[in-house]
């Protein structure tokens, strides 16, 4: 087999190849940046629960109008920002911190979502859910990923500095009137929809994977806000692109394959990472000498 | 001298001010990395669609 066959050939001649290509290109530029944003709030885990709490949205458009992209996709963008809100609400009402609220409640949602999908459809339909079928992406929901890809590069472009500043240093942020409130809710809008975006491709349950793996990995190689961002989508675009050829070639199911290519090259970057990986951390450069 | 224009927060023109003010000027500057990467997104949305010939 020669190196066009093996790298190439699949995209050219398939059409669902393309798509599924393009949709981990525009999945790889919407959740990088995010995905950087969350690891640098510390909110890493937010982004899987949230993930989660997209479910029962989705499910109760699946009931209402069967796998119809739209009703899904609004119902999961209601349900997972329903859940930020009551988490964020319960966190700032009672002694619970947030991540106590967020966990109780991306359970809660994750199983009203299973039991809504069990019940009013079948096995097959909870496993397009959950597992997602990226090969599987048409039209309208390629059309879907790209466009909330566009948004949110566009909205990163205008609120991405005061993001970054209230990531390092939200007194300042307040101290010069910077909307703090509106730009954590105008961000974790964003994560959902980008995870709304990533469910459609890669089901509820690893539509966090493209956002959070390529992000960490990131964290090894990169220090600055804006590399730190181009790294996390370059690395998720290559998962994406090498997960898609594991799974044409070795007739693998493609969600796994994408995240386990993401999930390797995190492990080689936490061993040899030119940042705060083990090699770095237990082989240290010597000191120049005079 | 730059942790008191931290503090006031009153530094019009600054060097400090420029760089991280989070509301300020230099939107159709951030639009310029933002503009051609959309237009990417949809040539290859349209390329995987079979819109291009």
């Amino acid at each position: 087999m020669d190196v066009h066959a093996a790298l190439i050939q699949p995209f050219v001649e398939f059409e669902f190849m393309r798509r599924a290509l393009v949709a981990c290109l525009a999945l790889s530029v919407g959740c990088g940046p995010v995905g950087v944003l969350l690891v640098l709030r510390r909110m890493s885990l937010v982004g899987d629960a949230l993930s989660h709490a997209v479910l029962p949205g989705a499910a109760i458009g699946f009931m209402i109008a069967g796998l119809s992209l739209v009703v899904m996709s609004l119902g999961g963008l209601v349900a997972g920002l329903v859940v930020a809100i009551l988490s964020g609400l319960v966190a700032r009402v009672t002694p619970q911190r947030e991540d106590a609220s967020f966990a109780a409640f991306y359970l809660i949602s994750l199983a009203l979502g299973v039991l809504i999908v069990a019940t009013h459809g079948s096995n097959v339909d909870l496993m397009h859910v959950l597992f997602g079928t990226i090969l599987a992406v048409d039209d309208a929901s390629l059309l879907l990923v790209v466009s909330i890809a566009t948004l949110t590069l566009f909205t990163l472009a205008v609120v991405g500095r005061a993001l970054i500043v209230e990531c390092f240093d939200p007194g300042f942020l307040r101290a010069v009137g910077g909307p703090g409130a509106v730009v954590h809710f105008v961000f974790l809008t964003l994560v959902v929809l980008n995870l709304v975006a990533g469910f459609h491709a890669l089901g509820t349950l690893m539509a966090v994977g493209l956002m959070m793996l390529p992000a960490a990995v990131a964290r090894f190689w990169a220090d600055e806000v804006a590399t730190l961002a181009a790294t996390s989508s370059a690395v998720a675009f290559a998962s994406g692109y090498a997960g898609l050829l594991l799974s044409y070639h070795a007739d693998l199911p493609s969600g796994p394959a994408i995240i386990l290519v993401a999930g390797g090259v995190y492990i080689v970057s936490v061993v040899a990472g030119p940042r705060g990986s083990l090699w770095a951390k237990f082989m240290p450069r010597r000191h120049l000498e005079a | 001298m730059r942790r008191l224009i931290r503090i006031d927060g009153n530094a019009e023109g600054t060097p400090f001010r420029r760089t991280v003010s989070p509301l300020g000027g230099g939107m159709l500057a951030q639009f310029l990395w933002a503009l051609p990467l959309a237009v990417l997104l949809w040539v290859a949305a349209a390329w995987a669609m079979g819109w291009l010939p």
